[in-house]
C-alpha cells in the first residue's frame, strides 16, 4: 500500500531490534531513507547490515538520557539525509523492575532519564529541525499499553509511558500550527527479544490470544508516519490485540 | 490493492463519510453492499451506479432487524462472502437538551446504536462461520468528550465507543476484529451549516489545532487501514481523526496560521496502488 512515505527522510530511535527495526523494515519498502539510532555502535552495525539490502539506511549511536547524544544525532540526521520528515520515538529502557515501595530514586531517575526526558528531548529537536526546514512532518512516539493500565513491579516504565501519552497530547496542539502531526502507538505484548521468554510462559493478556508481532506494531507506526492520515494528530493508536479493552479481570 | 477479492458492507454510503469509505474500499478492490437511509435512495443509485458492478445498494432503515438480514443474505448471494464491515450510519439532530423532543433522542438511538449493532452483530455471525472478519464503527469525538447541544447524539456516539470495546472481547475469539474510528469536524452535508458560516465556523476552528475541518476521504483512509491487514494485531481500538480536537486546546489564534515557510499539507487525493 502507499502510505505517502516515499523519499520521506526518517529518524528511528531505538532501531536497532524489535518494534524499532521492524519499523525502519518497512519504512525502508515504503521508499524511505532510514537513519537508525541505537545506544551502542556494537549494535548499530549488525542493524545497518541486515536493513541494507532494504533501501537507504545510515546509523548512528546515541544515548538518549544525554542531551548533547541527542542534539547532535538530529542535527547529523538533518545534515545527512537533507532534513528530517518523520521521527519515530521508539527508544526506551524497560529499566530495574521493584515494587514503587522499595524502587530505588536512582532506577526511577534512569528510566524517566531516557524514557521521557530523552523523547521530549528528541521531538524537541526534531520538531525545530522540521520548522527551520519548512516541513509538515510527523512524529510518531512509542508508549505502551501499560499507561492505560499499570503492570506490577513497573512503576517507572507505566509512569513513563503514561507521560508519553501527555507528551504526544501536548506536542500535537503545539506543533500543529506549523503543520507538524504527532501521535502515539501503544503496543501490547509484543514478541521480540526481551519478551519471548515471558511469552513462551503462555503469558497472553490479549483478546485475539496471542502476543502482537513487531511488523504488526510498525505497521501503525509506519501508517501514522504517513501522509496517507493527514487529519490523525493528538491521537493513540492502541495496537494490543485487544488487551485494556478487557478491564480488571481474575487470571484464568 | 489490499481488499482484492473481498467483499463487504458500507452502511450510511449515500454521502459524507460513508460515501468516502465506499469509494475508497471500492477503489482498493472490495465487491460492496452498500445501505442508506430510504430518503437517499436516489443518491444511493447514483453510487452504486459510479462505483460499477462490484456494488450494489439497499435503502432501508438500518435500525430494522430485516434490513441487517437481507443486507447479509444479498450479499452472501451476490458475492458469496463478507470480509469487512464499515458500519457508518448515523443521524445527527441537535438541539438543547432542555428542549430536545424525546422523538429525536430515540431516532438517534434507533439508528446510531440499534442499527450500528443490529448490523455489526448480522456481519459478524456471518464472519465467524467463514474466516473471520474486519469491522469498523463509526464513532465521535463526541463520545468521548461531552459536547453542548447535542446530549442525544453524544449519548449514542459513546455507546457506540463502549460497544466497541464490548465487541471486540465478543468477537476476538471468532477471528473478527472490531474498531472504532472518531472524527471530529468533517466536511459534509450534516456540517456543511457550520462550516460554512463564518461566525459559527470561526468558533469551532479555533478549538482545532489543525485549523481546519477533516474531508470524508481522511476519515475514510483511517477507516481502510483499520479494515486492512495492516491493523490484524488492532481490536477494541478507538481511533480519533480529528486534527487533535480531543488532544486538547489551543488558546489563541496563531499569528503563524499563514506562516508562508510552512503550510500544512492538505490531504493527497486518494490514488489507488497499482
Amino acid at each position: 500500500m502507499d502510505l505517502g512515505l516515499k523519499d520521506a527522510r526518517c529518524v528511528v530511535t531505538g532501531g536497532s531490534r524489535g518494534i524499532g527495526l521492524a519499523s525502519a523494515e518497512v519504512l525502508l519498502a515504503e521508499g524511505a531513507t532510514v537513519l537508525i539510532a541505537a545506544r551502542r555502535r556494537a549494535s548499530v552495525d549488525p542493524a545497518l547490515a541486515s536493513l541494507a539490502s532494504g533501501g537507504p539506511v545510515l546509523g548512528e549511536a546515541c544515548d538518549l538520557s544525554e542531551e548533547g547524544d541527542v542534539v547532535r544525532l538530529i542535527s547529523s540526521a538533518r545534515t545527512r539525509m537533507g532534513g528530517i520528515d518523520v521521527l519515530v520515538a521508539n527508544a526506551g529502557i524497560v529499566g530495574t523492575p521493584s515494587p514503587l515501595s522499595e524502587m530505588p530514586t536512582a532506577d526511577w531517575d534512569e528510566l524517566m532519564a531516557t524514557n521521557l526526558r530523552g523523547t521530549f528531548i528528541a521531538c524537541r529537536e526534531a520538531s525545530a529541525a522540521m520548522r527551520a526546514d519548512g516541513i509538515a512532518g510527523r512524529i510518531v512516539i512509542v508508549g505502551s499499553a501499560t499507561a492505560f493500565h499499570a503492570e506490577s513491579d513497573s512503576g517507572h516504565y507505566n509512569t513513563a509511558k503514561a507521560g508519553l501519552l501527555g507528551l504526544t497530547r501536548s506536542l500535537a496542539v503545539d506543533l500543529a500550527r506549523w503543520g507538524i502531526r504527532v501521535n502515539c502507538v501503544a503496543p501490547g505484548l509484543t514478541e521480540t527479544d526481551q519478551t519471548r521468554e515471558y511469552i513462551k510462559a503462555g503469558i497472553h493478556p490479549a483478546a485475539l490470544g496471542r502476543a502482537g508481532q513487531a511488523r504488526e506494531i510498525a505497521a501503525a507506526i509506519c501508517f501514522l508516519a504517513g501522509d496517507s492520515c493527514g487529519f490523525v494528530t493528538g491521537s493513540t493508536l492502541v495496537v494490543d490485540g485487544g488487551e485494556i479493552v478487557k478491564g480488571p479481570e481474575a487470571p484464568q | 490493492m489490499r481488499f482484492s477479492g473481498l467483499a463487504g458492507i458500507v452502511t450510511g454510503a449515500s454521502t459524507g463519510i460513508g460515501l468516502a469509505i465506499a469509494e475508497r474500499l471500492a477503489g482498493e478492490g472490495a465487491a460492496l453492499c452498500l445501505i442508506a437511509a430510504p430518503s437517499d435512495a436516489e443518491e444511493l443509485d447514483a453510487v452504486t451506479e459510479r462505483l460499477g458492478g462490484r456494488a450494489f445498494g439497499i435503502a432501508a432503515d438500518i435500525g430494522a432487524e430485516r434490513t441487517a438480514q437481507s443486507a447479509i443474505s444479498e450479499t452472501l448471494e451476490r458475492f458469496g462472502r463478507i470480509d469487512l464491515l464499515a458500519s457508518n450510519a448515523g443521524i445527527a439532530p441537535f438541539g438543547p437538551a432542555l428542549r430536545v423532543p424525546i422523538t429525536d433522542f430515540d431516532a438517534t438511538y434507533h439508528v446510531n446504536v440499534r442499527g450500528m449493532f443490529l448490523i455489526a452483530q448480522a456481519a459478524a455471525r456471518e464472519m465467524s462461520r467463514e474466516a473471520g472478519g474486519a469491522i469498523v464503527c463509526t464513532g465521535s469525538s463526541d463520545g468521548l468528550f461531552g459536547h453542548e447541544g447535542q446530549v442525544a447524539y453524544n449519548a449514542s456516539k459513546a455507546a457506540v465507543t463502549q460497544m466497541v470495546r464490548s465487541l471486540s472481547l465478543d468477537l476476538a475469539p471468532h477471528g473478527v476484529r472490531i474498531n472504532g474510528v472518531a472524527p471530529g469536524w468533517v466536511r459534509t452535508r450534516a456540517t456543511a451549516g457550520a462550516i460554512e458560516d463564518p461566525m459559527e465556523w470561526s468558533r469551532h476552528r479555533s478549538r482545532i489545532p489543525m485549523d481546519r475541518p477533516a474531508t470524508p476521504a481522511e476519515i475514510a483512509a483511517v477507516v481502510a487501514f483499520l479494515l486492512s491487514a495492516d491493523a490484524s494485531y488492532m481490536t477494541g481500538a478507538i481511533v480519533p481523526c480529528d486534527g487533535g480536537l480531543t488532544a486538547g486546546f489551543r488558546t489563541s489564534d496563531w499569528d503563524v496560521n499563514l506562516n508562508p515557510t510552512c503550510i500544512p499539507r492538505e490531504a493527497r487525493p486518494y490514488a489507488p496502488d497499482q
